[in-house]
């Protein structure tokens, strides 16, 4: 708003001071005013000098701060950066744990955990160095005078302790002092002791398995860990930028294997109990399921518990149901009886003529109680299993011709090693094919199951293809790679299973298997039908056979209207007279039988009534239990006892 | 333009060296003489009528735009030093964020062991009690099991009508027990 100056100087009214920045008044002079203006301008101008003074001094402050910042900037900018990433960054492999290790029933077997290694420098301690002493000694629980001399030997890098728990490195950390560097590395732990040890295997510090499932899987349990180098702020936390792909993600997949907790401990029960009771040296007792080959149970005994790995006999180490190798003995009589009837030379209703003891070759072959039992004569296929008749098996064998013999010898797997998962696996021993041709006793001791040799395992897996009607399965533990939803990511690539009998013949064999479980009753299980042989074998050392050392054996197969499982128990060197298959290994396959059907619910195939003690509640004249189909004229006449 | 009065400020003009300002006088400051009446071109001038008097030419427009190009780009840098800043605010936070997120983790991930392993113990646990003679619990066997032929399904009935209760009727007449 405007205003022009009255007229008159005695009305002129004195402009507002200050004058308000609103309301500007435009003034407008008069020459005279001109003049005193100009008066002041041509002052302002002939002494410019504080003016230029005060300018000079800013634009000088402001050349100096832009030369400032030009030479960091510019000039020492690389320098600089690399100096502040060096303090920055740490190169560190972050700690990957290995993948957990767990049973088909979500048991846990193996899983890393992180501990603390405790380093102390005490060149930078922040504290007089028995201080510090006293205070770790009072977490860490170590006495304070070793404490305190160790710390006095070195300047840096001392190495206090390896196993700092998680509550207790939060503790030290707490105590605030410099000097002190806690580094995370894993450490393996297994729940489950020593019951899946000899499965499962142990790791050494540098986190690579030296003993079962975790060194024959070390790829699949190892995590990719990532070399990274991340940037620190002061405080030491993490500088998000600039970091590698894949950094958070850690993906949640364990290692599960085929066995199954319940019934590994049920078996390892049955097979500890007839150790003890025949002081045998050592002792195996596998469950098989024949349709895919997976270990349902696997218990190796002596054995060893992996969290204290160090404090056990190296040997312990080996599983030896897989890494071993011994005679079967009796065991293998089915396999001969199957490829027998496989190979058209025998039928199942033939007879065979049984002298009791034959001379081949200057060797006196006998059967087991030729002394007490003699020749029986004539007998059909299931009393040869059943007597376990070494001459009948001489005489089944000896239908095929020698060459012939071995190769289904061969085509079993005989001669090669056992492709299964787990590690360490010998070649089995067969006598080769000239010393088959040329010598009649090898055909013949090979007939009862000596000489030739074979894992344990290997042998669950030849029984296996007569229950699963003639296949050669991989017998393995690893199902897979799973994740916490139980979809699979990795599945072991198992070879095909290789078809070597027919159905027929192995239904035949299982049957004539049946009457030595029904008429010896041995390892009989009310309500289920059961396929067994016994196995008895002399033990040989350095080709000698040694006197009294005797390696029993059972092995069953169930249901056998419809087989599924093999189960396999041997024991080795059992004390005592009347160590047999029979009396020391059917009794644990019997156990294990009845862990079995309880824990997967197997139905029987008739339902029998038992009392608590397992025993049938009535038999009929036969002998047999009553079962809930028995006519009218078995139960006639028949006492409850 | 040159018709227009030129519009100025007050401009203080210098008191002559004899009459010091007062400093209380000084914001005070009056025109120490009268304005003349006269005009310096030497004609008369009637009271009414003063001259407007161009102190100051009108701005070159390369200044006027400097002054323009100032103002604005003063604003421009307010406003970029205020958006700079809460860029700046947003990332540490956002970092201490991630850092605080990422150490817990990495400490949910240094327990989710010790939970596993803890839930095993606790497993062994019991399955130790279980197996003690006087537990009062025994192993499963197939004398203890029940083996049951499940029925054969059966066919759906449609839900039979339900019968009219007395309350269906309404409460015309009350109901005795």
């Amino acid at each position: 708003m405007a205003s022009t100056l009255p007229p008159s100087p005695s009305q002129r009214q004195r402009p507002p001071f200050p004058l308000k920045k609103s309301r500007r008044r435009r003034l407008v002079l008069t020459p005279e005013g001109r003049r005193q203006l100009q008066r002041f301008q041509n002052l302002a101008q002939t002494r410019p000098f504080r003016i230029v003074l005060a300018w000079s001094v800013l634009v000088l402050a402001l050349g100096g701060l832009s030369l400032k910042l030009f030479q960091l900037q510019i000039l020492q900018g690389e320098m600089l950066v690399e100096r502040a990433l060096g303090q920055q960054t740490v190169n560190s492999t972050t700690f990957v744990p290995r993948r957990p290790v767990k049973t088909r029933d979500g048991s846990v077997l193996a899983v890393d955990q992180s501990v603390f290694t405790l380093f102390a420098h005490p060149k930078y301690f922040s504290e007089p160095l028995e201080q510090v002493a006293a205070k770790l000694a009072a977490i860490l629980d170590m006495p304070e005078a070793d404490l305190l001399q160790r710390l006095r030997t070195q300047e840096t890098g001392i190495k206090v302790t390896d196993a700092v728990a998680e509550g207790t490195a939060r503790q030290v950390r707490q105590l605030y002092i410099d000097g002190l560097d806690l580094t995370p590395r894993p450490q393996r732990l297994y729940p489950q002791g020593d019951l899946f040890g000899a499965i499962v295997g142990y790791v050494n510090d540098e986190q690579a398995g030296q003993a079962g499932v975790e060194m024959s899987q070390q790829e699949q349990l190892q995590r990719p860990s990532l070399e990274l180098s991340m940037r620190h702020t002061g405080d030491g936390s993490v500088i998000p930028t600039d970091l590698p792909e894949g950094f958070l993600h850690q993906d949640d997949l364990s290692l599960q294997l085929t066995l199954d907790r319940r019934l590994q401990r049920a078996t390892e029960v049955a097979l500890t109990k007839q150790l003890q009771a025949w002081g045998a040296k050592r002792g195996t007792a596998m469950i098989l399921d024949a349709q895919d080959g997976s270990l349902l149970s696997l218990v190796v005994l002596p054995t060893y518990d992996p969290n204290r790995y160090w404090e056990s006999n190296v040997e312990l180490f080996r599983n030896w149901a897989v890494t071993d190798l011994y005679e079967p003995g009796s065991t293998f009589k089915p396999i001969n009886v199957a490829i027998a009837l496989e190979s058209g030379k025998l039928k199942a209703d033939d007879f065979i003529y049984d002298e009791g003891q034959l001379v081949i070759s200057e060797h006196v072959v006998q059967n087991h109680d030729f002394s007490a039992a003699g020749g029986r004569g004539a007998i059909s296929l299931p009393q040869v299993l059943q007597y376990s008749s070494n001459i009948g098996m001489v005489r089944i064998v000896q239908k095929l011709d020698p060459g012939n013999y071995h190769a289904w010898l061969e085509k079993l797997g005989l001669g090669k090693s056992l492709a299964t998962d787990l590690p360490s696996l010998p070649t089995s021993q067969l006598k080769t094919l000239e010393e088959f041709k040329t010598s009649p006793i090898e055909p013949a001791t090979a007939a009862f199951g000596q000489g030739l040799s074979l894992t344990p395992l290997q042998l669950a897996q030849l029984h296996g293809s007569l229950a699963n009607g003639g296949k050669l399965v991989s017998p393995h533990v690893v199902d897979g790679l799973v994740d916490s939803k139980g979809h699979f990511h990795w599945r072991p690539e198992l070879p095909s299973p290789q078809p070597v009998f027919s159905p027929k013949t192995t239904q035949a064999v299982l049957e004539m298997m049946e009457t030595v479980v029904v008429n010896g009753d041995v390892s009989a299980v009310p309500g289920y039908r059961i396929g067994g042989k016994t196995g008895t074998a002399q033990k040989a050392e350095n080709g000698i056979y040694v006197a009294g050392a005797r390696i029993t054996s059972f092995v069953g197969i169930l249901p056998v209207q419809n087989p599924r499982y093999v189960v396999l128990a041997v024991v080795d060197e059992p004390q005592g007279g009347n160590a047999y298959g029979s009396t020391v290994a059917a009794p644990v396959v019997k156990e294990i039988i009845e862990s079995l059907v309880s824990t997967l619910g197997l139905p029987p195939t008739e339902p029998v009534a038992l009392d608590s003690q397992g025993n049938p509640v009535a038999l009929d004249r036969n002998g047999q239990p009553i079962t809930a189909s028995a006519d009218a004229e078995t139960l006639n006449g028949i006492w409850a006892h | 333009m040159a018709a227009r009065p030129a519009e100025i400020d007050y401009v203080p003009v210098p008191l002559p060296s004899s009459h010091r300002p007062q400093p209380s006088q000084r914001r005070l400051r009056r025109p120490a003489r009268r304005m003349p009446t006269r005009a310096s071109h030497g004609a008369a001038l009637s009271p009414n009528q003063v001259q407007p008097l161009a102190l100051r030419s009108p701005l070159p427009a390369g200044l006027r735009s400097l002054m323009m190009l100032q103002r604005s780009s003063s604003v421009l840098m307010v406003g970029l030093g205020v958006a700079t800043l809460m860029v700046y605010g947003g990332t540490v936070h956002s970092q201490r964020a991630w850092s605080e997120a990422y150490s817990k983790l990495a400490q949910l991930r240094r327990n989710e062991p010790q939970l596993t392993l803890a839930n095993e113990a606790l497993k062994q646990h019991s399955a130790d009690d279980a197996e003690r003679q006087d537990s009062g619990l025994v192993d499963p066997s197939p004398s203890n099991a029940l083996f049951l032929e499940p029925a054969p399904p059966r066919p759906t009935q449609p839900a039979s009508p339900m019968p009219l209760e007395p309350s269906d009727l309404g409460r015309e007449f009350p109901v005795s027990y």
